[in-house]
């Protein structure tokens, strides 16, 4: 009996075309593999990775994710360990901390907050040599954001600059 | 990397629940089965996805159930214990024309 017309045996029995072939779907999954992969690695975030500025007055720690998607809440840490007297310990947040997120809260609440050309400035007053202040920020990140942001922090002692740490995070959609 | 972690997570303990709770099918299914099977997707959604609102998140958690599916799959077609223990033994139903009721 003959097949049906929609038919051809060529490409529904036999299946001899070449995109037919099994080995094109095994390496099409290699396409979700590699998602997974790189998922595991940490490519597209949302892990924090620490990265640590010094200089003689003191040292500045930040811990956030440089990798984050769109939606994430997580909290950045951020640590002054002082090696002699800060007289009032300020710190300057880049744009990129604000722009396309949602702020959702401080801990503790700095002393001072201003806005300095965009960038947030917190003050936290007096921190002696030796000691350590640590400071946390929540944060959402906005549904629609998406690319690379700088978030460059600058620590300063009044007017001084102590230190500076350069840090982008990047943004899947 | 949270993400793939959690959905390998929620698609173990996915398929651990479906074999604990007995065999259901489509059509011999009472209501707290339809209920449980509709409502798993809502309630392991926010374990896995969590505030994550990307289109990449989508990606990760997908991928990461679709390899573990093909994992599955070839461990089970390899594996005759695999077999077993995730997929179930066959149960005979009708024997000699008369049912098995222990095995309804």
């Amino acid at each position: 009996m003959a097949a049906p017309q929609a038919l051809t045996l060529k490409t529904h029995r036999d299946r001899q075309n070449w995109w037919q072939s099994t080995w094109i779907r095994r390496a099409l999954l290699l396409v979700p593999l590699a998602l997974v992969v790189l998922g595991l690695a940490n490519v597209f975030g949302q892990r924090p990775v620490t990265t640590v500025a010094s200089a003689p007055a003191a040292r500045l720690t930040v811990a956030a994710p440089t990798h984050a998607r769109s939606g994430l809440v997580y909290a950045a840490r951020f640590r002054i360990d002082a090696a002699r007297d800060l007289k009032n310990a300020t710190l300057v947040f880049a744009p990129g901390w604000a722009d396309g997120y949602t702020v959702n809260g401080e801990a503790p609440q700095p002393l001072t907050q201003g806005s300095n050309d965009g960038s947030l400035v917190f003050g936290f007053g007096h921190v002696p040599a030796g000691h350590r202040l640590t400071f946390w920020l929540s944060l959402q990140i906005n549904p629609t954001t998406v690319g690379d942001h700088v978030q460059t922090v600058t620590l300063y002692d009044g007017a001084t600059r102590i230190g500076v740490m350069h840090r982008d995070v990047v943004i899947f959609p | 990397m949270d993400i793939v972690l959690r959905a390998a997570v929620a698609y173990v303990f996915i398929i651990f629940m479906l074999r604990i709770i007995g065999r259901r099918e489509l059509s011999t299914l009472g209501p707290s089965d339809l209920v449980l099977l509709v409502v798993m997707g809502d309630l392991i959604q926010n374990g896995v996805t969590q505030s994550d609102q990307s289109v990449t998140g989508v990606f990760l958690a997908v991928s990461t159930f679709a390899m573990l599916t093909v994992a599955m799959s070839f461990l089970t077609f390899r594996s005759r214990r695999a077999q077993t223990l995730i997929e179930g033994e066959p149960l005979i139903l009708v024997e000699n024309g008369k049912p098995v009721m222990k095995n309804g």
